[in-house]
């Protein structure tokens, strides 16, 4: 499968503003230096706790925000600094799912309006607009009275749905989904997954599914990188991930998600204290603080991201042991 | 397959719906709807004024019936010119609805633009235009509308230029800070990714989002004016004596205050139930506008 | 086991434009002394709304039909609001999700801790600051039992400057302070990242154990419940419909939503592909005739669409409410 899109060395830092003159005070260090590919077909599952820049990445490639460094590359071509009718291009390429389905869609707006707005500005002319708008409907498993309902009369499932059909508008290849199954119940949230991937089957999207649940991403992912203060700190295909992984931290995560099951007693690991502020600049792994094998390297220099096996690594000093 | 005269006609049913679930709303509480009672029956007088009562009665002087008490020929009395209360105060709803109107809505156009331009665009432009907006807010409104009327002379657009000029600095602070809030909520976002361009997110989107509380808020300001622009009459900054406004009547009317009490109260109440059953609309449309989106 | 809390029966309807909401539509279930208990279900199950009855906290809008809450043997629904007053923060506690609703934002966590402890502390001839100093040296020491590091600093903080998993031990710290007899914890975890939800959850497992309290644990995660609680109560639609030990429930689910709930999770641990339930969850104004759950199960009978399936003891401490146990003889028409 070949590659659809690459992130090289991207970062992004927020600057902090004082005063009636505006000046900066200091930097919020959201993303340092991540770097990942994703093959067309494929899901990268990109996962960390609140805070860590997972949800930066995905804004990122969306072009809502624009990187402080690095390079953003899709299908050969470096969009890094695109804008004009190039982004314009883009957008219809590349498109987001957001986190709360609520807050993702204009309550005033009912949803036929929503889409043809879309089809609007993408210039799909006026008499198709209405059939269009059912066919989308209908893909992502609703009916065409939905289109005459306003958010807050459907249900959060429903109102998941419309904001995919509203992606897909545009007929994209690349799709961010940020959270799409957090506000959502148990039940419904297996509908939603099963439609994502019943979707990729079907048209061949590639995905970047940002979330906090390993559970998910065991499921929906080909591959997965966690993140951790604003860095990539491990990657690996996922069944290495949750059979292998090298990194403490993923360890740690991965023991401390409940399981459903009260038979199975594990060995979890509880890491003592807080994830680091990402004002403060990083000196060293931004992990040691917590990690149970730490050493003296750890705390003096930044681990860089060493190769474990074919598309596995992992920034960890202690891979440089071996 | 829907044809399009049909979904036009489920749009309508919407549209009803949404319409029968506020009057629900509003009609719970009795205050409320109490409230749009008067505020109807105050715009209703306005209109029909003039062709109730023969508006030349404001000019006319009548000596031989000054200050006569309330009667069966002359229901609230009359004032200090002779002229038949009742039939001022019914004039003067004109005046006074038109004043409060022309206020607000002034102020509101104002207020929006520079508070929008403001939270949209931020940075220094926000910084300038905010810092401005504060030094008018921090005139005491009364302080300044005399000023205003002092330098520019005693008239009835004046009057309303200077209540202009006080008001429209707190609703461009209510603009912008509901831009800016609005600015970062997911759909904006999910607008801009969709590839939907600036001006029309911020029309069709960001716009109609924050300028509900700001409704909310003029209808109450409805009442304020109309209790200011009075006051100011009252200390003689207002329109002539010709003019049946209710500030003026009350300010003539308080000379006499021990000898026909009637002069004062009734142009009194009259501003009193009108700025009261405007702040009870505005009551019920904080509570009509605000949980609806919470259905 | 000796029972502290005794739920039979409870039904609560709440006046709204829509309608009547049928809640809660029969629940029933019992809480030993020293035990956790896991309330399971997704939004719309009743799991907050029984939380709040048992606490006396419901809207105005709430009307309590029927039920009784035995709580020491005492009916809580009996009570007057003084008696309740003194029971709820002493006997009975909670915890919520949103610290913000139970920490002020502008009196700093010491002075609002010792707020709570002197309200609730015997009069004991001692002066005014005498007391003050004895609650604020208890409240540093609960903070210290709950693993704050420097618990005198955090006295003086105020709670923006403290993060979330902090601010729950700190609502931790509060609850348990008094001895309560039991403590509703209402989704105290949910909005946590998974690394402090293990440190929270370990918390209150020791902390739970050494004053042998009572809790009812409300969430939807069925794994933190697998991981705390001894028993586990499924609610669907205002009823509980399975209720017994977590290793028997969560291994061999008697009821088929029970078990389309565990079939839905997607899993940590294995490759598993999650099934979704179908249909959708039933509106309360108007709930389905009959067992609320069969337009979506796939067992359906006859006589699930027209009887509401008695809640009868399978095996031991194991209650199910479904036909496909009653043997077609227990079911009321239409509660």
């Amino acid at each position: 499968m070949p590659e659809l899109i690459r992130v090289e060395s991207l970062a992004k830092y927020f600057p902090i503003y004082s005063g009636i003159i505006q000046k900066i005070i200091g930097y919020v260090y959201a993303v340092e230096d991540a770097t990942f590919a994703v093959n067309k077909g494929e899901t990268l599952g990109l996962v960390g706790e609140t805070g860590c820049g997972k949800t930066t990445v995905g804004k990122l490639i969306v072009k809502l925000i624009e990187p402080t460094k690095g390079r953003i590359i899709y299908n050969n071509y470096d969009v890094t600094k695109v804008h004009g009718s190039k982004l314009k291009e883009y957008r219809s390429k590349v498109q987001m799912v957001f986190q709360d389905p609520y807050a993702s869609l204009n309550p005033r707006m009912i949803v036929r309006d929503m889409l043809f707005e879309v089809m609007k500005y993408h210039g799909i002319p006026k008499p198709i607009r209405y059939d269009h708008a059912v066919k989308l409907m209908e893909r992502v498993g609703l009916s065409e009275e939905h289109l005459y309902r306003y958010p807050h009369e459907l249900s959060g499932g429903q109102r998941q749905r419309v904001v995919i059909a509203r992606a897909l508008t545009v007929n994209p290849e690349f799709i961010v989904l940020d959270e799409p199954t957090a506000s959502l119940d148990v039940s419904v949230q297996a509908q939603v997954l099963d439609l994502l991937k019943e979707l990729q089957e079907k048209h061949g999207y590639t995905y970047l599914f940002i979330t906090h649940n390993l559970a998910v991403v065991r499921y929906m992912a080909t591959h997965v990188a966690v993140m951790y203060r604003g860095m990539i700190v491990e990657k690996a295909p996922t069944k290495i991930l949750f059979s292998d992984s090298k990194h403490p931290y993923t360890q740690a995560l991965l023991s401390s998600v409940p399981i459903p099951d009260p038979t199975i007693k594990r060995e979890r690991i509880i890491l003592k204290g807080e994830p680091p502020n990402p004002i403060t600049p990083i000196k060293g792994c931004p992990f040691a603080h917590r990690c149970p094998y730490v050493f003296d390297k750890c705390l003096k220099e930044v681990p860089p991201s060493i190769k474990v096996d074919n598309g596995h690594e992992a920034r960890c000093w202690l891979l440089e042991k071996r | 397959m829907v044809q399009r005269a049909q979904s036009r006609r489920i749009e309508l049913e919407l549209r009803l719906k949404d319409i029968k679930y506020a009057i629900w709303l509003l009609s719970r509480n009795k205050l409320i709807v109490l409230g749009f009672a008067i505020a109807i029956f105050y715009i209703v007088l306005a209109i029909i004024g003039p062709f109730v009562v023969d508006p030349k009665i404001a000019q006319r002087v009548d000596y031989l019936n000054q200050h006569k008490p309330p009667s069966w020929e002359h229901i609230f009395g009359t004032d200090d010119i002779g002229r038949d209360l009742l039939s001022m105060i019914i004039l003067g709803a004109r005046y006074d609805l038109w004043i409060a109107g022309v206020v607000v809505f002034l102020a509101l156009s104002i207020g929006i633009v520079v508070g929008g331009i403001s939270g949209y665009i931020g940075g220094r432009l926000d910084e300038l235009f905010m810092r401005i907006t504060d030094i008018f807010l921090a005139f005491p409104g009364l302080i300044l509308a005399m000023a205003i009327t002092e330098v520019l002379g005693r008239s009835f657009t004046n009057l309303m230029l200077a209540l202009v000029i006080v008001w429209w600095s707190g609703y461009a602070r209510i603009m912008r800070g509901q831009f800016l809030a609005e600015k970062e909520k997911p759909y904006v976002q999910a607008a801009k990714v969709l590839g939907i361009p600036a001006w029309r997110i911020v029309f069709r989107h960001i716009l109609p989002n924050s300028i509900y509380p700001l409704l909310v808020v003029a209808t109450l300001d409805v009442g304020g004016v109309m209790l200011t622009a009075a006051g100011l009459s009252f200390i003689g900054l207002g329109p002539s004596p010709f003019e049946p406004e209710w500030g003026q009547l009350a300010a003539r009317g308080s000379n006499y205050i021990f000898q026909a009490p009637w002069e004062v109260l009734f142009p009194g109440l009259a501003i009193l139930f009108a700025s009261l059953g405007f702040n009870l609309v505005g009551d019920g449309l904080r509570d009509v506008l605000d949980p609806r989106l919470r259905r | 086991m000796d029972k502290l809390l005794e739920v039979k029966d409870l039904v609560v309807r709440f006046r709204t434009y829509r309608g009547i909401v049928k809640a809660l539509n029969g629940v029933t279930f019992d809480v030993n002394r020293g035990e956790i208990i896991g309330l399971a279900g997704e939004t719309g199950s009743g799991k907050t709304v029984t939380g709040f009855t048992i606490m006396r906290l419901l809207p105005p809008n709430a009307m309590i039909i029927n039920g009784s809450i035995l709580f020491n043997g005492i009916d809580l629904l009996k009570l007057d609001s003084k008696e309740m007053a003194n029971i709820r923060g002493k006997k009975i506690t909670a915890i919520f999700q949103d610290p913000h609703t139970y920490l002020n934002p502008v009196f700093r966590i010491g002075d609002q801790f010792i707020d709570i402890l002197l309200h609730h502390m015997k009069n004991e001839n001692k002066s005014k600051s005498e007391m003050k100093k004895d609650a604020w040296a208890q409240a540093v020491e609960m903070l210290r039992e709950v693993g704050m590091p420097a618990p005198e600093n955090v006295m003086r903080m105020y709670p923006h400057e403290l993060s979330g998993g902090m601010k729950q031990r700190v609502m931790i710290a509060m609850a348990f302070s008094l001895r309560p007899e039991l403590i509703i914890a209402d989704e105290p975890t949910t909005a946590l990242d998974v690394s402090i939800q293990a440190q929270v959850l370990e918390i209150m497992k020791e902390m739970q154990k050494k004053y042998n309290t009572s809790v009812i644990f409300i969430t939807h995660d069925l794994g933190v419940i697998a991981e705390v609680a001894r028993r586990v109560a499924v609610m669907y639609a205002g009823r509980i419909i399975e209720f017994g030990r977590v290793e028997d429930v969560f291994k061999e689910p008697l009821h088929p939503y029970t078990q389309g709930l565990l079939f839905a999770l997607p899993r940590v641990d294995k490759d598993v592909k999650p099934q979704s339930i179908g249909g959708t969850v039933p509106d309360l104004v108007n709930p389905p005739k009959g067992c609320a759950f069969h337009p979506r199960c796939k067992y359906v009978m006859d006589i699930c669409r027209e009887s509401v399936p008695n809640f009868i003891e399978i095996g031991p401490e194991h209650y199910v409410a479904c036909h496909l146990y009653t043997g077609n003889k227990g079911g009321i028409k239409n509660a």
